[in-house]
């Protein structure tokens, strides 16, 4: 019923937003609205597909079912029922939490936070990013900044970032291109690290497999436990805690 | 004859012990006894410093603790971080903890405290990871005028049995005034 929702003005609708009529929540139907002031989108969905679109110089646009609302450029988008697309300007931050379904963040965003039960997650740039998540896959492109991700059982994979903030349970960890520090947990799932630049990194794990790839010509200072919190020693590029109760530990250089 | 509930409002925190089971599993019961009683005199450690909060209750190797306040609740917690960080930075204490707090109304009940306020923090910390703590708007709320700096937001989630999401933030670094 996609005509007849704009035309019919029904409270939850296809729906084009404006913030220039806030604060109260307003709808707009049949042309999308400017909306350069926007800084933040947050999206509560529930068991659907959320798909965000970052595009340069894009209003706040909704394609879908939900209830919409703005105040001083804080965009609220709620009660989310079906599939859900979202256009917004590149650079917007986001706040995203659903239950379940895939969600998909294309474009470059700002700062972009991501709570969900399960269903693929799937961003392609960021300048920051939160995403937590019980069981879902969760692949990230590139972040510019600190790229922080918390799954309990699903895989993670990074394909480049500046600091990592990584923790799971099961799920495996994989970490491409890393420029900055690195921290990262898992309880039985492996990690895989491979480093762009010589920085501090702390992996642990409780049976999971660690594997760490250096920089070619890094020298790395590997504290024992026993030497844990010592200085790390003058020609050392940069510290390596790898540690595993029971799975193997590699430290590499390329 | 039976006891006049009584209602609380303050906030509920509950820590959790970061891969615990299978530590237990490949270091042996042993070694999981002296890691709670490490955790326990370290949690003991801080509540005396924070008299309004006490431990409920140990479940397994998690913790919950009830304070009067948000602030009261945030200090404890960031306390009970940075000495479990310190000891595993000195190599003495093997896990990463983490934390959740919610705020709201409980019930009494005896020495625990029940409700709903206690279900959504007990969600939130099963959300946080090793040594991070969130925390729900409602603590926000409840902290009123006090300093919080580095919250950063993390989402809105959906607890069982409410109605409306939870939105949830994460706390950096705190320095909390009641």
């Amino acid at each position: 019923m996609f005509v007849a929702a704009q035309f019919a003005l029904p409270p939850r609708a296809v729906c084009l937003l404006s913030h220039r009529l806030a604060p109260h929540p307003t709808w707009s139907y049949g042309r999308p609205m400017k909306s350069d002031a926007a800084h933040v989108v947050r999206i509560s969905g529930g068991r659907h597909r959320v798909e965000v679109f970052a595009v340069d110089g894009s209003a706040v646009r909704v394609e879908g079912a939900a209830d919409v609302s703005e105040v001083d450029g804080r965009f609220t988008i709620s009660n989310v029922a079906g599939r859900l697309a979202v256009f917004v300007d590149t650079g917007v931050d986001l706040v995203i939490g659903t239950t379940s379904g895939r969600i998909a963040v294309t474009g470059r965003v700002g700062h972009l936070a991501i709570v969900t039960e399960s269903g693929r997650v799937d961003v392609d740039r960021a300048s920051s990013v939160d995403i937590r998540s019980e069981t879902s896959r969760v692949e990230v492109g590139a972040v510019t900044g600190t790229c922080r991700i918390r799954s309990t059982s699903g895989r993670v994979e990074v394909r480049s970032c500046c600091r990592a903030d990584i923790a799971g349970d099961s799920g495996r960890i994989e970490l491409h291109k890393v420029t900055g520090e690195v921290d990262a947990h898992s309880v039985s799932g492996r990690i895989e690290l491979s480093m762009e630049a010589a920085n501090d990194i702390r992996a642990e794990t409780v049976t999971g497999r660690i594997e760490v790839s250096l920089p070619s010509g890094s020298l790395a200072f590997q504290p024992p436990e026993s030497a844990l919190g010592t200085l790390r020693p003058p020609g050392c590029d940069c510290t390596v805690i790898a540690r595993s109760t029971t799975g193997r530990v590699v430290v590499t250089s390329r | 004859m039976t006891a006049v509930a009584t209602q609380l409002v303050g906030s509920v925190l509950f820590t959790d012990l970061v891969g615990f089971t299978e530590f237990n599993d490949v270091s042996g019961d042993a070694a999981a006894v002296r890691v709670l009683d490490h955790q326990r005199r370290l949690i003991d450690g801080v509540l005396e410093r924070h008299p309004g909060s006490r431990l409920v209750k140990e479940l397994g190797d998690g913790l919950m603790i009830w304070s009067p306040d948000a602030p009261g609740a945030i200090s404890s917690a960031s306390e009970f971080l940075a000495a479990v960080d310190t000891e595993r930075d000195a190599g003495s204490f093997p896990l990463a903890v983490r934390l959740g707090i919610h705020h709201g109304s409980v019930t009494e009940r005896g020495h625990d405290v029940v409700g709903q306020t206690v279900n959504i923090a007990a969600r939130i910390s099963a959300l946080a990871g090793p040594s991070e703590l969130l925390v729900s708007d409602e603590v926000l709320a409840a902290c009123g005028g006090s300093q919080l700096r580095g919250v950063e937001p993390v989402g809105p989630v959906s607890v069982k049995g409410v109605a409306t999401p939870v939105w949830l933030h994460r706390i950096e670094l705190v320095t909390a005034t009641p």
